[in-house]
This record gives C-alpha cells, structure tokens and sequence, in this order.
C-alpha cells in the first residue's frame, strides 16, 4: 500500500500556547486513521496543517493531492439548496458539466435525497446534512479524506450510516484522517494516533490499544 | 487556467447573490435600509425648519403694531400661534407652548425674544423674523433710508439654497458603508468562523477568487444605489454640473475602498460582535460625524482636523461636492482621489496579509 501522507516532526504555537508538539504520522491508501483526543488536544490544529489551511512553524509535511475535507462545523451554504450546493462545490472542485451530473446522480441516489433536492441544506435534519457534507467532500474522488470530529452532534443511526460511508470510501483506497472526541468509536478506525497536550501519546490498531485502555481513558480526563 | 478562475469567481457571485435574496436580513440590510435612510433625509428629515411658532405682544395696542404681527402671519415660514399679554408674561410663553419666539411691539421699537435652547432653530428663527421685520420696517413705515434686509449675498452652485443639496452625499457616503463595507465585513466573517471559507478553500479556489466572488455582488448592489441615488438627484431637481464619468468614477472608487475597510476588519478579527463593534466605530461613526456632513471639518480643532481630512468620508465628501454642485474636474480633485486610491491599496493588501495569515496560499 502506497503512503498518501506523511506528517515529519510537525508543530504549530499560537502565541505562548504549544497546540501540536512534534507530531510525526503517515497514513497509506485504504487506511483509516483515527486521531483521538479530548477538546484542545490539538486534533482540529494538526487536520488543518495536513490540509495546508494552517502553516506549521516546524516540521514537514507531504499529501498525494488535494485533500477532501470536512470541518467541524456545518460550513455548506445554508441558504442554497442541496442541488445549488452540489452543483456549487462541484464547480469549483472541477468537475465538468456531465461530471456534475453524475456526481449529482450518484449522491442523491446513495443519500436517498431526492424529496430534499429542491430544499434549502439549513432545513435538512443535522444527520442528512453531515451526511450531504461527506458527500461534497469526495465529489472529486481525492486520495484523500479528512474528516474533523464529522459525527459531532450526531444521534447513533446518522453515526452508524456516515461511519458506513467512510468505510466504502475507504474500501475503495481512499486515505482518511478522521478526528473524533467518542471513544466508542475508535474501533471503526484501522489505526489510532491518540493526542494528548499536541502530543501523539500512542499509536496503533484499536485492538492493540484497547490493552492500555486505563491508560487512554486518563487522557480524555 | 484562466476560463477556470473566471468559473470559479461566478460560481461564488452566483451563490452570493443567491445567498443575499433569500436572506431576509440581508435584504433587509443592504436594500431596504438604504431606501429607508434615502426617504427618510430625502423627505421626512431636514436641517431646514419650515414652520416656526411664534407668539406677538403688543402692550401698547398699536396699530402698527398689528400690521407686523399679520405680515409676519402671512409668511410661509412662521405661524403666530398665540399673543402674550404683557412683558411679563413672555416667559411662560416658552414655558407652556411649543414657542420659539416672542415679538413685542413698543412705541420706541421691536424687541424679538428668542428660545436659544437649540442654536441652530435659533439662527434659523432670527434669519426668517430679522428678514419680515426689516421689511416691514422699509415698507411699512415708509423709511426710506431703512438698512436692507441682509448683505447683498448671491449663493453660487445652489442660488436657491435648495435643502437637498447638504444632506445627498452624506446619504451616499452612509448607504457605502453600510452595504459596502458593514454587510461584506460580517458576512464573509460569518462564512470565516462557519468554516465555509476553509471549505472553499479545500477546491482550486485561491483567496483573491474568493474575496473576488464574494465582495462583487456588494460592489454591483452599491452601483445600484449609485444609481438610485443619481435618479434621486435629478428627482429633487440637483443637477450634477460636472464630468458624470467623474462623478460615477468617485462613487465607483469609494464603494471600493468601503469594501476594503469592511474586508480588512473581517480579516483580521474573527468574534462577530468585534466586527461588528469595529465596523460602527472605526467606519460608521467617524465617516457620518467627522467627515463634514453634519459638522463642517473647518470647525474642527488642531489634530483632529488633519486626522479627518485622511478619512475617506472626507475626501469623499468634498470631492462629491466639488463635482457635483460645483462641476469641477479631476486636477481639482485629484488629492481626494489619491486619498481614496491610497486607503483602497492600503486596506485591501492589508486584509490580504489578514486573510493568509488564517488561510494561507
């Protein structure tokens, strides 16, 4: 499996704060890497530094393409409809017109969103939304996906079905970053990397860690 | 390449406008309040007072005396509304009706007593009574030699003293800023912390894209104003003696340089209320009460003075005045262009510096 990022020695200070310390990771196609961590781990800093949205202060990093990303927070345009912001993001990421009709197709078909089409996305419910902003994110098929606390806010059901998308992307090559504060669902993940004061403090297969799992639960503390 | 960053750019104009039409705050803000403050100074709101209570005392029953008091009834701007009894009981004329002024006959003279609560209706009163009086002064009372009524003064570029003409571009320069300038700021802060501009970001999109997509659709609305506010011109009968290319050229550079501002803030600060605070205090309040508009700049003391003669208001302002009404052309304005050139490269590298220090690239 070929490696699709490659995080050397990295670190970011805002002011006096120390956000991420010395972070090395790589991430291969088909992966899922888990970054967990409680709020102010430095998770969101070290996602926005591999989506080069965020400058490093040290260290280098490397990424197999444009990186598709996912914030943290509901950031589609939410007086356009779901059909405007398909198509919207569709444009700017590339896509030519019949690429956008197939992509459009494709997603209202997965996302079962055809009542919803001619809806403005701030009056889907919050599941459909994140589901319809995963969507938008591998319009373009990147090499790789970086998702930032996705399932944040979410009830169980829109949990499971995202969780499910990200696994057919990734069942298909596609590399994903994906950071979450739920420790329930660190074993969706093929790989964790758990964050700690901008620190990696220990990284492996879920199974692996779940050995040490006092030992993780102290850092969500 | 360049078919791709023009694409792009529309896409973004596009959604914007979208964005703006069915949002009703938006609307609100950037078409609705504009018409608001343009009817409201336009119609309802003036410096200029047209009718002022006056109140006659005349303790001598002189028959003179009735011949002022029906001359200055018949005037269209004052309305004697009521007669005071004797000296004494001038005071409680101000105290109990809405007076402004008191003229008592006596046999050796007028006397004109005046409210001096508010200067400006003082000055206005004085003007209006001293102009009746010294007429009926000459006519009335048949001397020849009575001083004319004021200074033999002839207004240049306005000889009407139409009022219209002082409030219009204070109008235009309020209406910029709030479209231009305070809408632009918090929106594209609100797009900044909802993360859609990281979004953005994450396609092919660079940030002078998108600072492009986003602040035409504002530049196009405050056009539009523009040119409402050029209809309302020659509606009230203002005619614009000078170059319009100039005129629109102005318009056209200070709506720019009101988006730059507006940027600038949005791209240095991310809490709305602080762009909002900052918008009202660093844009709104010294651009509407220090740039001439309401207060002249020549009244104002040392340093303040010098700062505000750099605030884009100001040279918008005079520049407007001066080609506007007094249809003079580019060399006699060229300080205020260079002005407002200066401020809009100043500001909009300054919100680039802004804008890549969050998102770089």
């Amino acid at each position: 499996m070929s490696r699709l990022v490659e995080i050397d020695h990295i670190s970011k200070r805002f002011g006096k704060f120390l956000a991420v310390d010395d972070v090395s990771l790589t991430l291969s196609e088909g992966e899922i890497l888990g970054l967990l961590g409680a709020n102010g781990a430095g998770k969101t800093t070290l996602i926005r530094m591999v989506c080069d949205l965020i400058r490093p202060d040290d260290g280098q990093i490397s990424v197999v393409g444009r990186p598709g990303y996912m914030c943290q927070t509901f950031s589609l345009v939410e007086e356009l409809t779901v059909h405007e912001n398909i198509r919207f993001y569709a444009t700017l990421y590339g896509l030519d017109r019949a690429g956008i009709a197939l992509r459009e197709q494709e997603i209202v078909a997965s996302l079962e969103l055809e009542p919803y089409m001619d809806r403005p996305v701030k009056f889907l419910p919050s599941g459909w939304r994140q589901s319809l902003s995963f969507s938008i994110a591998v319009i373009a098929d990147p090499p790789v996906l970086i998702l930032d606390e996705p399932t944040s806010g979410l009830d169980s059901l829109s949990r499971r079905r995202l969780w499910k998308m990200i696994h057919t992307r990734a069942a298909a090559g596609t590399g994903v970053i994906v950071s979450t504060h739920y420790l329930d669902e660190a074993y969706y993940c093929s790989r964790l990397a758990i964050m700690n004061h901008g620190r990696i403090v220990a990284d492996g297969a879920p199974l692996e860690l779940a050995a040490t799992q006092d030992e993780l639960l102290s850092y969500f503390r | 390449m360049q078919t791709n960053r023009r694409e792009n750019i529309r896409s973004v104009i596009r959604k914007e406008f979208r964005h703006i039409f069915r949002d009703k705050v938006s609307c609100l803000l950037l078409f609705l309040m504009p018409a608001a403050i343009l009817l409201l100074f336009g119609y309802a709101l003036s410096f200029e007072v047209h009718h002022h209570n006056i109140q006659v005392c005349n303790p001598g029953h002189s028959v003179a005396a009735e011949r002022l008091f029906t001359q200055l009834d018949a005037n269209p701007n004052l309305r004697v509304v009521g007669r005071v009894a004797s000296p004494a009981q001038i005071g409680d004329a101000f105290a109990r009706a809405n007076t402004r002024a008191v003229v008592m006959y006596r046999d050796d003279g007028i006397d004109v007593f005046v409210d001096g609560t508010s200067s400006q209706l003082a000055f206005s009163i004085e003007v209006r009574l001293g102009a009746v009086i010294a007429d009926f002064v000459k006519h009335e009372m048949r001397m020849a030699a009575a001083p004319e009524s004021g200074l033999p003064v002839r207004y240049l570029y306005n000889p009407s003293l139409k009022k219209e003409y002082m409030p219009v571009p204070g109008l235009v320069l309020m209406i910029f800023i709030l479209v231009s300038s305070i809408v632009l700021g918090t929106s594209v802060n609100k797009e900044k912390i909802q993360g859609t501009f990281r979004m953005l970001r994450m396609t092919r999109m660079t940030n002078g894209e998108l600072i492009a997509g986003k602040a035409l659709p504002y530049f196009l609305i405050s056009l539009f104003h523009v040119v409402m506010v050029f209809l309302i011109c020659l509606y009230f009968g203002i005619v614009i003696r000078g170059s319009l290319a100039l005129f629109f050229g102005l318009c056209i550079l200070y709506s720019a340089c009101c988006m730059s501002l507006g940027l600038l803030i949005a791209s240095w600060f991310d809490r709305p209320l602080d762009v909002l605070v900052l918008c009202w205090i660093v844009l709104f309040i010294p651009n509407v009460f220090l740039s001439g508009f309401i207060f002249p700049v020549s009244s104002m003391e040392g340093v303040i003075r010098s700062i505000v003669n750099y605030l884009p208001g100001t040279a918008f302002i005079s520049a407007f005045r001066n080609i506007a009404y007094k249809g003079t052309g580019a060399a006699e304005n060229l300080s205020w262009f260079l002005i407002l050139s200066g401020e809009l490269v100043l500001a909009t590298a300054l919100s680039l510096i802004g804008f890549r220090r969050r998102i770089p690239r």
